[in-house]
């Protein structure tokens, strides 16, 4: 079978049933004119069609006259208004869920530590020490680089030590130095 | 479709009668009304498309009354689901689509089951057939049926939707959701299937 024959029978199958554009029909009659084989394959084309047509009305005499409807109408109203009832507990507890999730990772983001006073305020990152999760003060004083200025008398009021840090073993700094 | 005058109403015979020619608009509408909680409207719709989809659905899965089911199913998910459908597209063919998916899940579902040439109700359908004598033509629609039972399930939609209910080519294409293309190219290759499965059971036949 040549190329053409193929493309040809290609289209034919399109064309069987109303399908093939009517540009392209010209060039296939002109080749079935001059094919038997392609003429022959059109032929049983249209018989294993027509067969199938044939039993396009057969549901016609085993389909049922009554209409779904009366049944459907019982159903219906527990249908739409249980849907809108049904995502509304999951949705309150979706957003419970998101603004738990919020608390804890504001409550956690700094320091992981213990709880803090109210009104505190957060320490300039030079009085900072490291904590462990737990809020217990590591020793950082391996750390050359780390300096720490006295902090002055007010300091005392507004931070009392034991909410978030203590700075045992900071060596007080050359104020000539610059901070980090 | 209907035009009304002045003060004249519209009842619901009247918007069926209308139906038969399924004006997209008066579907168009008539969604619109469901959506505002007019369920007589949606009446009207089950009425107006119910016949074409059960007769769809049978063609795939064989069985009235799983068509019956499968097609109540449809509308009911048609139902719940109306705030999402864009009332641009035509009505007809998202049904028809969720229609389809419904029989083909069903299908996918079920486990594999013996051809009988004979069932139980034939007799009782078969005489309300006005043939002189309907065996050869249900021979023949069981002969069809079991040829297209060979085609794979993709192929066999479309086929059953073109050339057995009618639907354009474009209609099959919004129904399944593929370009018209794509369409084109499997009806061509699920009728040269359908010719060649044709064609060996009639050559054994002999």
């Amino acid at each position: 079978m040549g190329w053409r024959c193929y493309w040809v029978r290609k289209q034919l199958s399109l064309d069987v049933g109303d399908d093939l554009p009517a540009s392209d029909r010209a060039a296939i009659e002109k080749h079935l004119a001059a094919c038997e084989v392609c003429r022959s394959y059109r032929e049983s084309l249209e018989r294993s069609r027509d067969a199938m047509l044939v039993t396009r009305d057969e549901f016609l005499a085993a389909s049922s006259s009554e209409s779904l409807w009366p049944a459907m109408q019982l159903r219906l109203p527990h249908t739409r208004d249980t849907m809108r009832r049904s995502w509304m507990p999951a949705g309150a507890m979706a957003a419970a869920s998101v603004a738990i999730a919020v608390l804890m990772v504001d409550r956690s983001g700094d320091s992981g530590g213990p709880p803090r006073a109210a009104g505190y305020e957060s320490p300039p990152a030079r009085f900072r020490t490291s904590t462990d999760f737990t809020g217990n003060t590591l020793d950082t004083s391996h750390r050359h680089s780390a300096r720490f200025d006295m902090p002055d008398d007010s300091w005392d009021e507004r931070f009392p030590a034991r909410t978030y840090f203590h700075l045992e073993g900071a060596q007080p700094v050359d104020e000539s130095a610059p901070e980090l | 479709m209907i035009k009304l005058d002045e003060g004249q109403s519209c009842t619901r015979a009247d918007l069926a009668d209308a139906a038969v020619a399924c004006d997209p608009s008066t579907d168009a509408r008539l969604v619109e009304q469901v959506r505002h909680g007019d369920k007589e409207a949606f009446g009207v719709l089950v009425t107006r498309y119910e016949k074409k989809l059960q007769r769809v659905l049978y063609r795939l899965v064989r069985d009235p009354e799983q068509a019956r089911d499968l097609a109540q199913e449809t509308f009911l998910k048609v139902y719940q689901h109306l705030d999402r459908f864009d009332t641009s597209r035509r009505f007809g063919p998202w049904l028809f689509q969720v229609g389809v998916n419904q029989a083909i899940d069903w299908l996918r579902r079920r486990k594999p089951t013996v051809l009988l040439s004979q069932s139980p109700g034939d007799d009782e359908h078969a005489a309300e057939i006005t043939d002189p004598d309907p065996r050869p033509r249900l021979e023949l629609a069981e002969e069809v049926h079991q040829a297209l039972e060979q085609i794979p399930l993709a192929y066999r939609t479309v086929l059953i939707l073109r050339d057995l209910e009618g639907f354009s080519c474009s209609e099959v294409a919004a129904i399944e959701g593929r370009r018209e293309a794509t369409i084109r190219w499997r009806l061509s290759r699920a009728r040269e299937m359908f010719r060649k499965v044709w064609e060996s059971r009639q050559n054994v036949g002999r």
